[in-house]
């Protein structure tokens, strides 16, 4: 089994509900890689406070919204 | 080969990429150092010390030409692929990737120079300590750039 963060997210739902966001977009907006933004998705990285509060930010979102502490 | 290059270009991070490249110079560079070195060795044990020192210093000065010409090279041509990438600074997972790679790779640098102190003690290296030396940095600067390849594939 895959090891993954136990910190589950919804940016990628939050990205197709405003309009198709792309990762490459998001992550101009909070100032990462599309390639940081992916691995954010499939919990193989969990982002600094700062970057987790810009999506949320970004989305019109409470952080607790967008991330998830999930055993 | 095509489709290969695009999904390199989609999922892969300049950083990766530029690791690639290091690795991939590294290992060249290092089998040419060995290749020149082998050819340098039968005269190395006939001369006087002196000359030997710059039989020693040859290949050394051949494999840093080589390494950086073909790492200028390599970056060159990942640089054209994705320009706005090459532009781009390290975000916050590259800069984590780069520190725990070098933070095991500085692990392999020390473990390596001790042993070789060590080893200097017991058996006389002549020339070959300047080389053991080198060896452990080619080693710690390999392990660097694969750890990096490793840790932007897993969970970090």
């Amino acid at each position: 089994m895959t090891k993954r963060f136990p910190i589950n997210n919804k940016v990628r739902e939050l990205r197709e509900q405003h309009g198709q966001l792309s990762q490459s977009e998001l992550g101009k907006i909070v100032g990462v890689t599309r390639q940081t933004i992916a691995a954010i998705e499939q919990r193989r990285y969990s982002p600094s406070l700062e970057v987790s509060f810009k999506i949320a930010n970004y989305f019109n979102c409470d952080i607790g919204e967008v991330f998830q502490w999930e055993e | 080969m095509m489709l290969n290059i695009i999904n390199i270009e989609i999922y892969m991070t300049f950083n990766e990429k530029s690791a690639w490249v290091m690795v991939l110079a590294l290992l060249i560079g290092t089998g040419i150092l060995a290749f020149l070195i082998n050819g340098t060795m039968e005269y190395h044990s006939q001369i006087p010390s002196e000359a030997s020192r710059m039989i020693v210093l040859g290949p050394f000065v051949v494999f840093i030409i080589a390494l950086i010409f073909m790492s200028i090279f390599g970056h060159i041509v990942i640089a054209l692929f994705a320009p706005k990438d090459a532009n781009s600074s390290d975000d916050e997972r590259d800069k984590l990737v780069k520190l725990q790679a070098s933070k095991y790779s500085a692990i392999v640098l020390g473990v390596m120079l001790n042993l070789l102190l060590v080893s200097y003690f017991i058996w006389d290296f002549n020339g070959l300590l300047f080389y053991g030396i080198l060896v452990s940095l080619i080693v710690s600067q390999l392990t660097e750039y694969i750890l990096q390849l490793i840790f932007y594939k897993r969970v970090l």
